[in-house]
């Protein structure tokens, strides 16, 4: 503060002012302001009443006014002061000033020298005004501005205001940090920079939209971050007029990359589940017991084919798609599983609103609480349709394969039983036409004249050769059904089947094939040729063995038997699950078998070692798979009780 | 054709047959030789008398009609096929391909020395044929070029002299020409000459 005496002096050199110095001096204390004056030696020559009262000190006291100055300021405004009195400049500094009861106050200090004709300052003028209510509104202002960029800052989520000319008037530190240099110069800023250009056009579309309607606009855009990389955001922005009367664009920008990344995830992992559902025929249920309320995958309702109406929500739907019958057995087995928090396994038909009829096999899984009381089932159904479609056209495939192996095999048979037949016929024939020729020969030579007797002596002797070759054709051809020397003694048949059995023990075709014997204790022996029992038996242990080696897929099982059966007859049971015969009955003729390398006489010789014996030898098929051969023999009447 | 004593030939692999066959046909005065293979016949020559083949249809090492087959490429007997199975479809081929007989075993005597008479009796025909051709090929052989010539136009029924102005010479030199024709061909008529000379596959003369 510029203190002054400068009134003072003019009052001496012209007292004619004295009244207006006085009224000046009135003035001056009035003013709603500090004044004061300074002359040259630095002395405050005046100062008014409001700067002495406000400090409460007098002028004298005032001379030290630096010390009045508050701590923070002072050398700020000395340093100031001493250049404008150095310079001539004017003077101006806001400072706080130490009230009379030590509370300091900003003013604004304002000094301008009084200046001679020639130049010289005269006096420096002080004007100090009052400043704390503006200083305190404008700390208010700044703090609560500070406090909002805070809170812009601090948002976790980034936060843009742009005037409708896209112009970006504010971008919050999380913003700022995200894009980076990229919008160092808010006015260098395009849409385009940080928006990805495939998601561009829907923004734009939105804003538009959002411009027509009023409302928020909400788009999931991919924005660029500093190092270049794109990331999905979620975007939510208001137009709102602001407080100027200028609209802006207020958004809020939530980084969604990672939920997004992890829902496309998701969604694949859904689609790819869908898809594997689809192809697998496979489809997905949950049953709650507490609500009873069923949940099914978009694969299983596909097959199951619901009509607008039906509620899929609830197990009658799905009981009624079932099969009438099958349903009763699939729906207790349900039932007993949800009571019992068994495993659920279930195979059966479901017939569709057309009558189209789709095999089903489903399976359901007990799921407890944490409490282990039962809560649902999750279970699986699969479509095996087409499988079993496939089997079965499989299953009819083969079976017509076998019906053609059948044929051709009989086909074969026959060819080689008109072939057997007709080699028989030639053996036989041949020495028939050369006794025949002969005979004619024979006839012609004695009814010659006269009679050549030595000739039809040759013819005669030839005829008797060749009828005796004739016979042993057919000998031998009687041969092949018949064995000679036929020994019966008293034989115990258990003992005999486990001898064929021991027999067969290293038989290659025995192995791979489970071999059960059953003799009972009761068969009283029988009287039969040790060696033909033997024959028969072995026969058709080797016919099961052959007829279960093409087998696959199940345990080839043979089964020989004896027991007794109304009391005089003792039955041996040869039983197999092989491919079994077409016609049981014909099998005991000669020539008919089912081998491709077979002659046909195997059962045959069995049936004529049986009937050898009084017996019966009988065929059948099994309600499974394949034959079972059934000897019957007379027990000897000396056994008998 | 130095003798007219026919000869029946048997193939048949069974010994016991040939045998039997050999006394029957003896029996009744008739020559036979007895092959045991269709390998065995077709190596051994054979007399040139009329004969026949009893040809047994099973052979070990020629089926009998495949033997049939080969021999209708040569002046071979008739054959007369014996069998012990007498299948249709065989018997049917053997006939088609001119068998005179297809006969299954055991067979009547009469029934096989019918078909053996037959056979013989077609064989020679064959044979007196194929020497009729013989005979009239050397007596053609005989004529000389001009004679040739001369013979297209008489057995075409032309006159002497229409002959002559169509070789261009005289109707005297033609009825020379004709004499020699007559007697070189060994014809006793114009009739007997056209007949001989259609044996031998001389065409007529066309006139223009």
């Amino acid at each position: 503060m510029i203190a002054t005496s400068q009134v003072e002096i003019l009052g001496t050199t012209m007292s004619t002012v004295s009244t207006v110095e006085r009224d000046l001096r009135l003035i001056l204390d009035g003013v709603p302001a500090l004044v004061n004056t300074v002359i040259p030696t630095g002395e405050i020559d005046y100062a008014n009443r409001q700067l002495l009262d406000y400090l409460g000190v007098s002028l004298e006291q005032l001379q030290e006014w630096p010390q009045f100055i508050h701590e923070s300021d002072r050398s700020m405004v000395l340093e100031r002061w001493q250049h404008s009195v150095d310079s001539g400049q004017p003077f101006g500094a806001e400072y706080r000033l130490r009230r009379s009861d030590g509370v300091y106050r900003w003013f604004h200090g304002h000094a301008v020298p009084v200046r001679a004709r020639d130049g010289a300052v005269l006096r420096w003028c002080n004007l100090v005004i009052d400043i704390e209510e503006r200083k305190q509104a404008v700390e208010v202002l700044r703090s609560s501005e500070r406090q909002l960029n805070a809170i812009l800052d601090n948002i976790p989520a980034m936060v843009a205001i742009h005037n409708v000319a896209g112009e970006l008037e504010l971008y919050n530190r999380a913003a700022r940090e995200y894009h980076g240099p990229c919008v160092a110069d808010p006015k260098q800023w395009r849409i385009s920079d940080v928006v990805h250009p495939d998601d561009l056009p829907a923004l734009v579309a939105a804003r538009e939209r959002a411009v027509e309607t009023g409302e928020a606009v909400e788009t999931e855009p991919r924005l660029r971050r500093a190092d270049g990389t794109y990331r999905w955001f979620h975007v939510r922005a208001v137009r709102c007029d602001d407080y100027d009367g200028t609209a802006r664009w207020y958004s809020v920008r939530t980084d969604i990359h990672d939920r997004k990344i992890a829902e496309d995830a998701l969604r694949r992992s859904e689609a790819f589940l869908l898809e594997v559902q689809r192809l697998s025929r496979t489809g997905g249920w949950r049953y709650d017991l507490a609500t009873g309320i069923v949940e099914s995958s978009p694969e299983i309702q596909r097959v199951y084919e619901p009509q607008p109406g039906e509620d899929i929500s609830r197990p009658p739907f799905w009981f009624d798609r079932i099969h009438p019958e099958d349903r009763s057995r699939v729906q207790a087995q349900f039932e007993e599983c949800m009571r019992e928090g068994t495993e659920y396994r279930a195979g059966y038909r479901i017939v569709l609103p057309d009558g189209r009829i789709r095999y089903q096999y489903a399976t359901g899984h007990p799921v407890a609480n944490d409490t282990g009381d039962l809560v649902e089932f999750v279970g699986a159904s699969m479509d095996m349709t087409e499988h079993w479609l496939a089997t079965t056209e499989l299953e009819r495939a083969s079976q017509a394969v076998r019906d053609l192996q059948a044929k051709m095999s009989r086909a074969a048979q026959v060819a080689t039983v008109g072939e057997l037949a007709g080699s028989i016929a030639h053996e036989v024939n041949q020495p028939l036409a050369a006794v025949v020729t002969n005979g004619h020969a024979c006839l012609r030579w004695l009814s010659a004249s006269p009679p050549n007797v030595p000739r039809a002596v040759e013819a005669a002797e030839r005829i008797v050769k060749d009828g005796k070759d004739a016979g042993e054709v057919v000998r031998r051809v009687r041969a092949l059904f018949k064995r000679t020397a036929v020994e019966k003694v008293m034989l115990d048949l258990g003992e005999v089947i486990r001898e064929v059995v021991r027999l067969l023990d290293s038989y290659p075709a025995r192995q791979h094939v489970s071999v059960d014997v059953a003799v009972a204790v009761d068969v009283p022996p029988v009287f039969a040729d040790r060696i033909q029992l033997q024959q028969l038996v072995l026969n058709l242990m080797l016919n099961a063995l052959e007829a279960l080696e093409p087998v696959s897929g199940r345990v080839k099982q043979l089964s020989v038997t004896s027991k007794r059966v109304e009391a005089q007859y003792a039955l041996i049971q040869v039983t197999d699950n092989g491919i079994g015969l077409d016609d049981p009955a014909a099998v005991f003729e000669p020539f008919v078998t089912t081998k491709p390398d077979g002659m046909g006489l195997g059962l045959a010789i069995c049936r004529s070692i049986v009937s050898a014996h009084d017996g019966k030898l009988s065929a059948e098929r099994n309600a499974g798979f394949g034959m079972t051969f059934t000897v019957a023999l007379p027990i000897h009447p000396g056994v008998l009780p | 054709m130095t003798s007219d004593a026919p000869v029946i030939f048997v193939v048949d692999d069974d010994a016991r047959v040939r045998d039997a066959l050999s006394s029957l046909l003896a029996s009744t005065g008739r020559e036979v030789t007895m092959f045991a293979s269709a390998t065995e016949f077709l190596k051994a020559d054979k007399p040139d008398v009329p004969a026949c083949l009893v040809l047994d249809l099973e052979l070990p090492d020629i089926h009998g009609l495949e033997l049939q087959k080969e021999l209708l490429e040569r002046e071979a007997p008739p054959i007369v096929f014996i069998t012990g199975h007498g299948d249709v479809p065989s018997s049917v081929k053997a006939m088609k391909a001119g068998a005179v007989e297809f006969l299954s075993k055991p067979f009547d005597d009469e029934e096989l020395l019918r078909a053996i008479d037959a056979a013989i009796a077609l064989d020679r025909a064959a044979r007196l044929k194929r020497s009729e051709r013989v005979e009239l090929a050397r007596r053609y052989e005989r004529l000389t070029p001009r004679e040739r010539e001369v013979l297209t136009f008489v057995v075409a029924g032309f006159a002497n002299k229409l002959t002559a102005s169509e070789l261009g010479t005289s109707e005297i030199t033609i009825g020379v020409h004709r004499g020699q024709i007559m007697r070189k061909m060994g014809a006793r008529s114009l009739a007997e000459l056209v007949r001989l000379a259609d044996k031998l596959g001389i065409a007529p003369h066309e006139s223009a």
